[in-house]
């Protein structure tokens, strides 16, 4: 007796003891009951379908088909059901993957064995299963239709309800807030009169017809539901950790499922970097003096205009200070009185030609000409203005300029930014960790994944951290710069494990990772894990699961929520 | 007393079947698999079908008031055949398929004072 009881207690250790349970057929006693509240079900799966037979609050038998390895809905399929060697039949086909079919026996309590002749496409199959069916009262209770027998079920228990119900809401109104009287009385009664008595609440007329009307229209949108009469068990968290949805819940859900098959994918390394413009692709325009700034002819560039390279975004009027304005004009009045005296001396040489040497009249012209230049060049001081052109093309990102504005030199005035050509750059603390990178990818805050090329690391530590830069290949839309995002490295070094969804792994309201496993076709099983980001879609299980577990990869999200 | 021997024998067999979803080979050279409290071998072939009952610790058990219907579907055809015993713990019939690959059949059985059980079977998609 000890040796077996060491036995047990050995194999209760062994984690693989409980797939062995699972296999075909197997009704021993060791699948665990759906709860007790939900209506009669009896499910069977093959490698092909898994079926849920649902006793209805219609007295119908309700079928919901899947394929077993995905969980996804198969419609337009043709089931045949037999009960007790009796053919029933092809179940009607009642909504989107949803069978029913009905029968006199099914409203007799006891159990029945049922066959499905499943033909989905080229696929056929047949399942068995066997339902039991309770006596008539607990399916209504369980159908939930009947309040009144379920308030003479258990009287106690609803008289203590309604008490509790009353006594909360006697202390909600003595609770509720009052509006205050009037600190000071706009006009003042005269002397001895009582003051004004609150104004006392009238129920607004509009709100109490509102009221009814949503009273209304909620009755009437849940007569309908109430009369498909579809068996809406509700999901639930059962004793043991595990929890029940519904095949309607999970077709509600999105719910798909995998299989845990072991693979290795490389090691990833988090990051946190942000978004940054290519700096060949981008271009920030700077005023090269002080001066007032002018819109172009049709006006400034917008923010998100797309302008070209060298397009004139604006004119930048330089201003003087009064005694430069003066000094500038002073040295323009002076080249002119220069040039009217050159002028008349070349006219003069000119018709002297045959008596001047021909030397002097050419000097004479140099002389007028190098005036005439240095007037053209300090005459823009006073008038003119200088352009300012895109230096690149791309979209305006910012803009700082108003009209009239007057800006100091260097000033920025607009950035130009190529959408299509964004950088990320990257802060890596461990440097020696990043020395080798095979692969990158990178996720916004919202959840977008962007693929990464790897540019260049720097070589010098800027705030203890070592820069990594990264061309966003592909980069989609809606990406800012100093967007910051979640930047994965792939490393050489490779890790064996399972590769599943990020969607698959959630966590639990204990803060720990979990990935939902499914036995069977209702039952979910959180399984802790240890997992590592791969990139932004998938994660590497490196502990926790066997090896051909059936896994949620899709709506696991919504399997953790349920209470 | 049996439910717990029967746990114990499960808990025994445990480590060695680790491809659970795999079906067992019984000592006729058929499918093994559970039904109700049972242990059925189906032995397919031509158009005859053998099963062979044993309890939960593959003692066999004997066939004699023992009835099973078996539901067919071979080829894309749904056919029932109804087994009768021939045997000790053996029940045998004949019915209008060919045991192939891909062949699906449902073992609807019903042991003395018994409630129906049901199983699985796909003799054929062994090996």
């Amino acid at each position: 007796m000890l040796i077996r009881l060491l036995l047990l207690i050995a194999l209760l250790t062994v984690p693989g003891f409980r797939a062995a349970f699972s296999h075909e057929g197997h009704a021993h006693g060791d699948e665990p009951a759906p709860p007790a509240a939900a209506a009669p079900r009896a499910e069977a799966h093959s490698d092909l379908f898994e079926i849920v037979a649902v006793l209805g609050p219609d007295r119908r038998l309700w079928l919901y088909l899947d394929r077993h390895a995905t969980a996804q809905p198969i419609d337009g399929a043709t089931v045949q059901v037999a009960i007790d060697g009796v053919g029933l039949g092809t179940a009607t086909r009642v909504g989107e993957a949803v069978y029913a079919v009905a029968d006199p026996t099914l409203e007799q309590p006891g159990e029945r064995a049922m066959i499905f002749t499943i033909t989905a496409g080229d696929d056929m199959d047949l399942l068995p299963a066997t339902l039991v069916i309770p006596a008539a009262a607990a399916v209504a209770a369980a159908g939930a239709a009947d309040l009144g027998t379920v308030m003479l079920h258990d009287p106690l228990a609803w008289a203590a309800g309604l008490i509790l119900l009353l006594l909360g809401i006697a202390i909600g109104r003595a609770a509720a807030p009052r509006s205050l009287p009037p600190m000071i009385d706009a006009d003042l009664p005269a002397a001895g009169t009582r003051p004004h008595p609150l104004t006392p609440e009238v129920p607004i007329p509009g709100r109490v017809a509102a009221a009814r009307a949503a009273l209304v229209l909620a009755v009437l949108l849940l007569v309908p539901m109430i009369a498909r009469a579809q068996p809406l068990d509700a999901p639930r968290r059962q004793a043991d950790g595990s929890i029940f949805v519904p095949k309607p819940s999970q077709r509600f859900f999105g719910l798909r499922t995998g299989s845990a098959e072991p693979g290795e994918a490389a090691v990833t390394i988090q990051l946190t970097g942000q978004v940054m413009a290519d700096p060949n692709a981008s271009g920030r325009v700077q005023a090269s003096e002080a001066g007032r700034i002018e819109p172009p002819d049709d006006g400034f560039p917008a923010l998100g205009q797309r302008v070209a390279r060298g397009a004139v975004l604006g004119f930048v009027v330089p201003i003087m200070a009064a005694q430069d304005r003066v000094g500038v004009r002073a040295s323009i009045a002076e080249l002119d009185a220069l040039i009217v005296i050159g002028e008349a001396r070349v006219r003069r040489l000119t018709a002297l030609s045959g008596t001047v040497a021909a030397r002097e009249i050419s000097d004479a012209r140099a002389d007028l000409e190098g005036l005439r230049q240095r007037r053209a060049a300090n005459l823009p001081a006073v008038t003119g203005r200088e352009p300012i052109v895109a230096p690149s093309a791309g979209l305006i990102s910012v803009v700082r300029v108003a009209a009239g504005q007057v800006i100091q030199a260097q000033e920025p005035l607009f950035d130009i930014v190529d959408p299509t050509r964004l950088w990320v750059e990257a802060i890596a603390f461990d440097t020696a960790a990043v020395a080798e990178v095979a692969a990158a990818s990178a996720m916004t805050a919202g959840g977008q994944a962007l693929r990464l090329g790897f540019v260049g690391r720097g070589m010098t530590l800027r705030q203890q951290g070592l820069p990594l830069h990264f061309r966003i290949e592909g980069a989609p839309a809606g990406l800012a710069l100093g967007q910051p995002v979640t930047v994965l490295l792939q490393t050489p070094r490779r890790a064996a494990g399972i590769v599943l969804p990020a969607e698959a792994v959630v966590r639990n309201p204990e803060g720990g990772l979990v990935v939902f496993e499914m036995p069977s076709a209702e039952r979910f099983v959180p399984r802790a894990v240890r997992a590592q980001t791969l990139d932004g879609q998938r994660v590497l299980v490196t502990a926790g699961l066997e090896r051909g577990a059936r896994v949620v990869i899709s709506g696991a999200g919504l399997i953790a929520q349920v209470r | 007393m049996i439910p717990r021997r029967m746990l114990l024998a499960g808990f025994v067999l445990a480590p060695f079947s680790v491809a659970a979803h795999e079906p067992q080979r019984g000592p006729n050279g058929g499918q093994k698999a559970d039904i109700g409290s049972n242990h059925a071998e189906l032995v397919a072939a031509g158009n005859t079908l053998r099963l062979f009952l044993f309890d939960g610790a593959d003692r066999p058990v004997p066939a004699a008031g023992v009835t099973a219907q078996v539901v067919v579907l071979a080829a894309g055809r749904q056919t029932t055949v109804v087994l009768a015993p021939t045997g000790d713990n053996e029940l045998g019939g004949t019915g209008d398929f060919t045991a192939a690959r891909g062949m699906r059949a449902v073992v609807t059985l019903i042991l003395p004072g018994q409630r129906p059980a049901q199983a699985r079977f796909t003799p054929m998609d062994q090996n």
